[in-house]
């Protein structure tokens, strides 16, 4: 496979990513032109690597590498929503990780959010952020089940998070009481607009020392050569850098730069929809506290109500290659369903980007070598956890 | 900067990568059979001639 296989799929860029409104001014950072060392050298700037640049730059010189511009494939493509979970359930992060070790994952994903949130404000980053909390509700007896034994274990280990009734659940989605069952709301999530909070992110690391260069792919990696081979260099088209940790952010993005790691996860493309503003009379009663949500289905069940009215929600299409017309009568379909008084409302906006993942559901952590590490697998749960890990690798 | 609470995992790739493609798309298909068949079994139906939707199960 050609290196620049994926990115080579999205020739139209952030053109048509709706965040682009209320996204920010973009970060100005040329190329690479010459041959430098730092500390610590991160490839890609989405926001795991700006978060890693930001949180490692008090510490340490760190160049980050773009081949893009910062924000440029799924941190700017995803759907806003701030979990303060892994795809994993908590029962499942249990048995995977032990009772100890589990609880500790559970509690420093339960961060997440805060931690998007706090980062947010403290670098005065508009990120049009909503904290109405994230709602999954269940469309099946045993989905419900499933919940309600989430809901448990998490008021087990001591956290807050509330069970709804399907009266509840109607009120809070603003449909049919009929369409869920129950559902859980968690008020630690929110939603953002992710391609300012990328920016935001890039523009504090700057602020704090790091180096960006965007327009910059990282060709070749290898070893120094002579005093400094205990280095890794990184060679691009018009420069390179030296430094002591190499770190690939590059997620569902990530190409041969280092070999087998692209094996790692499974890239599969991911649909986004926004409509046009409700209408005046129909808007109030849709999700009315404007909490985002998802529900139990398998396929992609995101749904989220910007304050432009507009209703934004995940959907499907080709899962493979080049970006095409996403399958508009069952992402739609699900849509027109849930709210019927939105029947055959018009999209403004259709997008997508490539979701990393993998069978085990979660991040996976890689020391390829001494000094080099990567971290993939964000499995739809990208904006907190991105944040939160790269920030705790980054803080000794 | 090494530690992580997550323990690393060795660089393994999926097993048959080659065939993630097929293999995905298959399971797309099975979750939107599902899916659908949830839908209809849970979600309410349309309203009978008679003015009355039918009970969901």
């Amino acid at each position: 496979m050609n290196r620049v296989f994926l990115a080579n799929q999205d020739p139209g860029g952030l053109a048509r990513v709706p965040y682009l409104a209320a996204g920010g001014v973009p970060i100005d950072a040329g190329p690479l032109r010459d041959h430098i060392t730092a500390d610590a050298v991160v490839i890609g700037a989405g926001i795991a690597g700006c978060s890693l640049a930001l949180h490692a730059a008090a510490d340490a010189r760190v160049v980050v590498l773009e081949a893009k511009e910062v924000g440029w494939g799924a941190s700017s493509r995803n759907s806003g929503h701030v979990a303060p979970a892994t795809k994993l359930e908590p029962d499942a992060i249990l048995r995977a990780y032990g009772e100890e070790r589990g609880r500790q994952v559970i509690a420093t994903s339960r961060l997440g959010p805060k931690l998007v949130f706090d980062l947010a404000e403290k670098h005065g980053i508009d990120v049009s952020l909503e904290r109405a909390g994230i709602l999954t509700a269940a469309h099946t007896r045993a989905a419900l089940s499933r919940l309600e034994r989430r809901v448990a274990t998490l008021r087990r280990l001591g956290y807050q998070v509330e069970l709804l009734d399907r009266a509840a659940t109607s009120e809070v989605v603003g449909n049919d009481p009929r369409y869920y069952l129950g559902s859980v709301l968690d008020h630690d999530g929110g939603a953002i607009n992710p391609l300012a909070y990328v920016r935001g992110l890039a523009r504090a690391a700057i602020d704090a020392g790091a180096r960006f260069h965007q327009g910059t792919q990282a060709l070749r990696l290898t070893k120094s050569a002579g005093p400094a081979a205990k280095r890794w260099r990184v060679e691009t088209e018009h420069g390179s850098v030296e430094a002591d940790f190499v770190v690939l952010c590059t997620n569902g993005y990530t190409d041969d730069l280092w070999p087998g790691l692209r094996q790692t996860v499974v890239p599969v493309r991911a649909y986004q929809f926004m409509t046009v503003p409700m209408d005046e009379r129909c808007e109030p009663a849709v999700l009315p506290t404007r909490v985002c949500m998802t529900d139990t289905r398998r396929l992609m069940s995101g749904v989220r109500k910007h304050r432009d009215s507009r209703l934004h929600f995940s959907g499907i299409g080709p899962l493979f290659g080049p970006e095409q017309v996403p399958d508009l009568g069952l992402s739609c379909g699900r849509i027109d369903r849930m709210f019927p008084q939105l029947k055959g409302i018009k999209l403004d906006y259709w997008w997508s980007g490539w979701m990393a993942m993998n069978s085990e559901n979660s991040w996976k952590m890689h020391e390829m070598a001494p000094g080099a590490l990567a971290a993939l697998g964000c499995n739809g749960r990208g904006v907190a956890l991105a944040t939160l890990r790269n920030a705790c690798w980054a803080t000794p | 900067m090494t530690d992580s609470l997550i323990p690393f995992s060795p660089l393994r790739g999926i097993r048959a990568y080659s065939m993630h493609r097929p293999l995905v798309r298959a399971l797309v298909s099975y979750y939107r059979l599902r899916d659908s068949l949830d839908d209809r079994a849970f979600l309410p139906r349309p309203a009978r001639s008679d003015g009355g939707a039918l009970p969901s199960k």
